[in-house]
């Protein structure tokens, strides 16, 4: 039967050895093997089931072969191509695919002569000089491929992308990551995909009093301070005098708001080391700066409290008394935050993505990224604002500029946030007197606003226009500071460690492209 | 937990105060053929409760319900239809709720409400008097 259909191929019976009952050797020309391979396998429906390299050097004088292996039911054939060194390789998977991969691998391992690009190395890496073909029977089979000084490793270019594709990111951003060999070279960032013009919205239809609930959008984890510093841009401008019960207030729900977000990012940090019980402790936690929020303005976000002039609501003392409970169990989350500062995962951070002290200053970082690399500055200390000159706390500084420094400097600021907290529940003035200051617009007026949001300084600008209306805003997020630093601190760095170190400048993409969009309807 | 604002039809006089105050423009009062119609598109609305501060007569409220789940886009509207008063000489609409009137006159005193065309025919009778004399 095979026969037969082997004699339709052009191959006489003569041709055909028997290895055994159902195995049939044949020896090939290299000029025909495409043409049997084609008619046997294409035409009459043979499998193709392999090819294997040999060098038969050691059995026979200077030669290479490479044998074909086909199968119908009970019959093998094992088709031999012997060609001398220097000739071509045969090749047939362009007409035939599955053939691809055992090719290349014979041609790689071997060292057949070839044309092909691919063939140099298809299973070695790409750095083994050519000379060195494993599979030949002259190399010795205890050589380590890269002691030989002839090995040299070239290190490939590519791009690694940390986007929304990568499951660490979620928000519309794209840092380039391009890397040689296992080193970041460059990084390029790729944003405002969500600039949708919200200065434009609040110059051009909303009055000066609306902003500030939209102002408090610009940002879904630190809205508040966005709608503080806006309000102390129109009061720096129109003169205003914020009472001081409107001040402790807006100082009790900005250090909520900054222990809630770095609560967010901590718990994200010991998410992306692989310490999942502490990312679900810290989240708990979380969830009574939440309640507290709510207790206090009747939202967990989007405070919705700040007006130009004060505050809208006065907190009352029962409100103060469930705040000061839940603050009370708040404190335990030092405990945790301890146990994620001990912990190796998080300890081998030490000496990644550095940013010396100088490059800070010179990048202009800002908040807890500046204060890892000893730069003393926080907003709330040094230009004080809202009640920060009344109560008492510190700020920490670390000098090592590393990723770990950056988590540590967020944990301290977190315990000093409920220290702030303590004080301000405690004071007699938060529960009396006025919460809002009259004031009448004027045009032309120019007001900076400064708060220290709980990724830095945060910077609101405003020229008041006509019709109680602004006839300029511009708002300075904190991570639009910050990006300037990121080529900085990923360049030399291993891209593996790419997605922590863009995660310990915790960068928040709203806030910097601005979104919010109110269209009529 | 602040929800969406409630609207009490009964206790507003169509003002409009709510909608000039609302940040994202989620609240409309229009005028529509002898109605005035107070809409809300709660699916823009931002929940911060500016309408309920500056709301003249209490006809709003804070609610309890913060999300609206809706299996089509018309359900996120809550529109509320106020009936106009009637001028009280030719009986043709005038551009104010019947509540505001009856609001008015309960509190300050009693107004015979006419529309534009009646008064300004007054204005005119009143002129041809003065003429004729
Ligand atoms: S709660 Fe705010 S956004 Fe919603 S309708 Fe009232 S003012 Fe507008
Ligand atoms: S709800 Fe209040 S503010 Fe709005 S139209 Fe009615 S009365 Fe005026």
């Amino acid at each position: 039967m095979v026969i037969k259909v082997l004699e339709e191929c052009n191959i006489t019976p003569s041709r055909v050895a028997r290895l055994r009952e159902d195995t049939l050797l044949i020896d090939l020309d290299k000029s025909e093997i495409r043409d049997v391979v084609r008619c046997l396998v294409l035409e009459k429906g043979l499998h193709f089931a392999t090819c294997v390299g040999v060098d038969y050097s050691g059995l026979s004088e200077g030669r290479l072969a490479l044998i074909y292996i086909l199968t119908r039911p009970r019959t093998k054939l094992v088709l031999r191509v012997l060609i001398n060194e220097n000739e071509d390789a045969p090749r047939v998977h362009d007409i035939l695919p599955a053939a691809e991969w055992c090719e290349y691998e014979a041609y790689d391992l071997l060292g057949f002569k070839t044309s092909l690009p691919i063939s140099d190395r298809f299973i070695l890496h790409w750095g083994v000089p050519s000379n060195i073909r494993p599979l030949r029977k002259d190399f010795k089979h205890d050589v380590r491929l890269c002691s030989l000084a002839s090995c040299k490793l070239v290190e490939k270019e590519g791009f690694v992308e940390v986007d929304p594709h990568h499951p660490f990111f979620y928000e519309h951003e794209d840092f380039l990551v391009k890397v040689v060999g296992n080193r970041i070279v460059d990084v390029l960032y790729v944003g405002s995909y969500i600039n949708r013009g919200i200065e434009k919205v609040g110059e051009s239809r909303l009055k000066m009093e609306q902003v500030p609930f939209i102002a408090e959008r610009i940002c879904g984890i630190c809205g508040f301070t966005h709608s503080t510093a806006y309000c102390q841009a129109v009061e720096s401008a129109l003169n205003i005098d914020v009472p001081e019960r409107a001040r402790l207030e807006r100082t009790l729900m900005l250090e909520l708001e900054r222990i809630e977000s770095h609560l967010l990012l901590l718990a994200l940090v010991a998410y992306a080391v692989g310490l999942r019980d502490i990312f679900l402790e810290l989240l708990r936690y979380r969830e009574l700066v939440m309640n507290a929020c709510d207790v206090l303005v009747g939202n967990r976000k989007m405070y919705g409290l700040n007006i130009i002039g004060g505050v809208r609501y006065g907190f009352t003392l029962e409100q103060v008394r469930t705040v000061r409970e839940l603050v009370e169990k708040l404190k335990d989350v030092e405990k945790v935050l301890d146990r994620l500062a001990e912990s190796e995962n998080v300890k081998k951070l030490k000496e990644v993505g550095v940013l010396p002290k100088d490059d800070a200053h010179k990048l202009g970082a800002v908040g807890p990224v500046a204060r890892a690399s000893g730069i003393d500055y926080d907003v709330r200390r040094d230009l004080p604002y809202a009640a920060y000159d009344m109560v008492d706390f510190e700020v920490p500084v670390m000098d090592s500029g590393d990723t770990y420094a950056r988590i540590v400097v967020r944990y301290e600021e977190t315990i000093q946030s409920i220290r702030i907290i303590e004080q301000v529940l405690s004071r007699r003035e938060l529960v009396n007197g006025e919460i809002r200051a009259e004031y009448y617009s004027n045009p032309g007026k120019i007001g900076v606003g400064m708060t220290e949001a709980p990724r830095g300084e945060n910077v609101h600008f405003i020229i008041t226009g006509h019709d109680s209306k602004l006839y300029r805003w511009k708002v300075r997020a904190p991570t639009y500071a910050n990006l300037a630093v990121l080529k900085r601190i990923l360049i030399g760095e291993s891209p593996k460690n790419a997605p922590i170190i863009i995660a310990s400048l915790d960068p928040c993409l709203s806030c910097t492209d601005r979104l919010v969009k109110v269209r009529k309807w | 937990m602040r929800g969406y604002p409630v609207h009490d039809p009964e206790k507003c006089i169509g003002c409009g105060a709510c909608s000039n105050v609302c940040p994202t423009d989620s609240i409309k009062v229009e005028e529509r053929e002898g109605k005035i119609i107070w809409i809300h598109n709660v699916a823009r609305c931002i929940r911060c409760c500016y309408c309920v501060d500056n709301c003249p007569t209490g006809a709003l409220s804070v609610g309890g319900e913060y999300s609206m789940i809706a299996n089509s886009l018309n359900k996120l509207f809550i529109v509320h239809e106020l009936d106009t008063a009637r001028c009280v000489s030719c009986s043709r609409y005038v551009p104010y709720s019947s509540n505001i009137v009856s609001h008015l006159s309960s509190k300050v005193l009693k107004i015979d409400l006419k529309c534009e065309r009646c008064r300004l025919g007054n204005v005119l009778k009143v002129i041809e008097k003065v003429r004729e004399l």
